[in-house]
């Protein structure tokens, strides 16, 4: 006999009454998504692995603070990113490659020979140029589809600053990856809107 | 500021000049009070370079979707899965039954949460952050399997285990809990292993710069055949694809993001963000290619000594610039 399937809700609950097994079935139940925002924000698997498993520690131990003010994924993802955005803050100076600043003004003949592959890591690579904040908003609004409200509070901060964020970035975003190129000549509009097909001249 | 407009045509309307690229970001993310929205979207229905703009962070939405989910490495789950199975047995095992955290250089790092009122208040659970190198030679020996991780938090509270400690070959101490039954792995770390996240091959033979390894399975090259392997070594070890199969990737200890980080910050003279990496025999020497692109997708190739990481300068083998 297998009984009903516990709401994200109830098992956070069971957890923070004793159940033994709530939190662990909760966890397996968001863990694949808590990872994506968690390797999409730090950009370190190495980092998003200590970064998730710390946020997991703290969603173990402030379960009974749930006041179901917002949905269960939303306050675990609060977590991850507070935990990301932790470390951070937290972690030194650390030697990093960085694309070079005339990104942007460069032919770039070969763009159109890139795989798509390249072209994920094109994108990738220049999601990871953005400023965290903007990086983390539109991991989350423009990535994991979540509404500006509900990434506001995730972020813990007002809806016009995920607006803001988001716009900051998507304008960064669409230089880094020449969707602004050919705006030399008004009639021509990007011919494609995915970066891997775009046209460059 | 708009790329590329030395001059610009005319804004054909009332507006006095273009909007910027930062104004039109902000229609787009519905930042505009009403008026200042119409105002602007009037402008753009007719000039060409706005909508051109507007349909710009189209394009960026459309690219942005289109990442594949990362997936969860076996390894970081079964980490996950033993690391609630620790909190569930700290929250059962008598406080004196457990053993003291056997290393304490880290500072704990701060929570990101308060620890709730709710809940009654449970003993620190061994936080991974803290005992990193507990892991990675613990990893060794799991294989990734989610039973052992069950073992090791049995092990951890102090059921039938010990508390060892060794020095690895690198001169860094480690401190790991012995398993009854269980050996260390002593495969080598070439391409097709197994899928754990800590080190295992980097005490190979690859500790000795010129010498090689009877690890036959790494692919040999010079300068000139490097070069047309390249995009089967992006193909088979992007950072994010390697990093995801461990050690045992075929990245070999550059899967290790801390070492990565500091070999890749030891080689003069490289740009670009780096997207691939492989271990590789390179003119009879164990070596490193790393191979970087910038933002037009030009690749350049750096290979280095298998020190690369271990040493504050590793020697470069090979250089070139697409």
């Amino acid at each position: 006999m297998t009984a009903p399937e516990r709401s994200d809700v109830e098992l956070l609950r069971a957890h923070a009454d004793g159940d033994p097994l709530a939190f662990e079935v909760l966890v397996r139940r968001h863990r694949d998504r808590m990872w994506a925002v968690a390797l999409r924000t730090l950009r370190d698997p190495e980092e998003a692995a200590d970064a998730l498993q710390e946020a997991l520690i703290s969603a173990y131990r402030a379960a009974g603070s749930f006041r179901a003010e917002s949905a269960v994924t939303t306050w675990l993802h609060r977590i991850v990113v507070n935990a990301c955005l932790d470390r951070v803050r937290r972690r030194q100076a650390r030697p990093t490659v960085t694309l070079p600043d005339e990104g942007p003004g460069e032919p770039a003949d070969r763009r159109d020979q890139l795989a798509e592959r390249d072209t994920a890591m094109a994108v990738d690579a220049a999601l990871g140029r953005l400023p965290i904040e903007q990086r983390s908003a539109i991991t989350l609004v423009d990535i994991e589809g979540y509404s500006v409200a509900e990434t506001a509070r995730i972020l813990g901060v007002a809806e016009g600053t995920v607006k803001s964020r988001c716009a900051r970035g998507r304008a960064k975003l669409a230089v880094l990856l020449g969707h602004l190129r050919n705006l030399d000549a008004p009639a021509t509009v990007p011919a494609k809107s995915s970066a891997g097909e775009e046209v460059v001249s | 500021m708009t790329p590329g407009d030395d001059s610009p045509p005319p804004p054909p309307d009332g507006l006095a000049v273009h909007p910027d690229l930062d104004r039109l970001a902000d229609l787009d993310a519905g930042l505009l009070d009403p008026a200042a929205a119409a105002d602007t979207g009037r402008h753009a229905a007719s000039c060409p370079r706005c909508r051109a703009t507007l349909a710009a962070f189209v394009a960026v939405r459309k690219d942005l979707r289109t990442l594949a989910p990362p997936v969860l490495p076996a390894a970081v789950a079964a980490r996950l899965d033993e690391t609630v199975a620790r909190l569930r047995a700290d929250a059962t095992v008598p406080a004196e039954a457990k053993v003291p955290p056997p290393v304490a250089d880290p500072p704990p790092a701060p929570r990101p949460v308060p620890i709730s009122s709710g809940v009654p208040p449970r003993p620190p659970v061994v936080d991974l952050s803290e005992t990193r190198e507990q892991r990675r030679a613990r990893a060794r020996r799991l294989t990734g399997r989610v039973a052992a991780s069950v073992i090791v938090a049995a092990a951890l509270v102090g059921v039938g285990s010990a508390i060892v400690q060794k020095k690895d070959d690198g001169g860094t101490v480690s401190q790991s809990a012995a398993i009854p039954g269980q050996q260390e792995h002593t495969t080598s770390g070439g391409a097709g292993g197994g899928s754990d996240y800590g080190p295992k091959a980097d005490s190979q033979p690859e500790r000795t710069p010129g010498s090689i390894p009877p690890d036959a399975a790494l692919p040999s090259y010079d300068g000139s055949s490097l070069l047309t392997a390249i995009p089967a070594i992006v193909s088979r070890s992007a950072v994010e694809i390697i990093t995801r199969a461990g050690l045992s990737g075929p990245a070999g200890a550059l899967s290790d993001s801390a070492r990565r980080a500091r070999c890749t910050a030891s080689i003069p003279d490289t740009s670009g963000i780096l997207i691939a990496v492989q271990r590789v025999v390179f003119s009879d020497q164990i070596s490193y290619v790393l191979i970087y692109a910038d933002a037009s997708g030009r690749r350049s190739v750096v290979v280095v000594s298998s020190t690369c990481g271990d040493v504050p300068i590793p020697q470069v083998l090979y250089r070139h610039q697409g």
